[in-house]
């Protein structure tokens, strides 16, 4: 088994890719043009970066193509945020066995989330904020607790956007991540010694909702 | 009560057979039936099958925050508390 993802492979079928090209119906425009127009049309939203702490300001309302895009923006915040985390955990948090194992492939995972989701943004892409994971990356059980909040949060997240979403290939992407999420969850449970699929039905949650649970870890 | 011969009943299937047609014709026998059980059940007082319950279902977890997450992080954590054994499940 090789824990190195690429683009290629997480995003076999061209979905992601497909989801870049289907924001520019006319097909005229490249990818970056279209995303620039967008962000232009939409105001400042997406013009001058979504920072997290921002979320709640977001009026989506019915599936559209620039809703699409202020809610790849909202993934790729909580991808950076997932990133970062298992990158500073692994660098203080003198993870061992399974455990730090756990924290490279997820982490791996996480960083080619990062890749394809900026891709697809082209330059419509916020940019990655400050976070501030404290004691939570400096010890091996810390981090497994905030690991579980955090791959848990990610789930419900994707959740609680996936019916807002309008484009197909959109929609397909944040499937294929929003499962690997699942998988993550219930690896670092089972490492635990946690049931690794408590509930028969998982809760969706709102920007609102994952704000409050994830926006003590960013600082800027 | 009803003297009804089993011609009589044919007879009256193939009317509804013209009437309603080959597709409708089962769905209707369905909800007859789902409208008798029904009516028995209001009779012996037989509750409606429960839905699944949040209990059943297995409670959904408050995620922590990441406030709350930052100060149980700060608190000494027991030796050895950190590898255990996968219960079953």
């Amino acid at each position: 088994m090789t824990d190195h993802i690429t683009l290629e492979a997480l995003d076999a079928d061209g979905a992601i890719q497909e989801a870049a090209h289907r924001v520019d119906p006319a097909g005229t425009a490249t990818r970056s043009d279209f995303f620039r127009k967008a962000a232009i049309g939409g105001g400042a939203l997406v013009a001058g970066g979504v920072v997290f702490g921002g979320l709640p300001a977001l009026a989506l309302g019915a599936p559209s193509k620039k809703q699409d895009v202020a809610i790849l923006n909202y993934a790729l915040t909580l991808e950076y945020l997932e990133t970062e985390f298992y990158r500073q955990a692994r660098a203080g948090a003198g993870l061992r066995g399974e455990t730090a194992r756990f924290a490279r492939v997820a982490g791996a995972h996480e960083a080619a989330h990062v890749a394809a989701i900026r891709k697809v943004l082209g330059s419509a892409a916020v940019a990655k904020p400050t976070f501030d994971f404290g004691p939570t990356v400096q010890s091996q059980g810390a981090f497994q607790k905030t690991a579980i909040a955090v791959e848990d949060l990610g789930v419900s997240a994707y959740a609680g956007q996936g019916p807002r979403l309008k484009q197909l290939p959109v929609i397909q992407a944040a499937l294929a991540i929003h499962s690997v999420e699942a998988r993550h969850a219930a690896w670092i449970r089972s490492i635990v010694g946690q049931n690794p699929a408590p509930a028969a039905f998982d809760p969706a949650r709102n920007m609102a909702q994952v704000l409050k649970v994830a926006g003590g870890f960013i600082a800027s | 009560m009803f003297d009804i011969s089993p011609i009589q009943i044919i007879i009256v299937l193939a009317i509804a057979l013209l009437i309603f047609g080959p597709k409708r014709l089962p769905e209707m026998g369905r909800n007859l039936g789902k409208g008798i059980r029904d009516f028995k059940g209001g009779i012996t007082g037989e509750p409606d099958p429960a839905p699944v319950t949040q209990a059943q279902a297995g409670a959904v977890e408050e995620i922590p925050s990441a406030e709350a997450l930052i100060k149980d992080a700060a608190q000494p954590e027991p030796v050895g508390a950190d590898e255990r054994t996968p219960t079953a499940v």
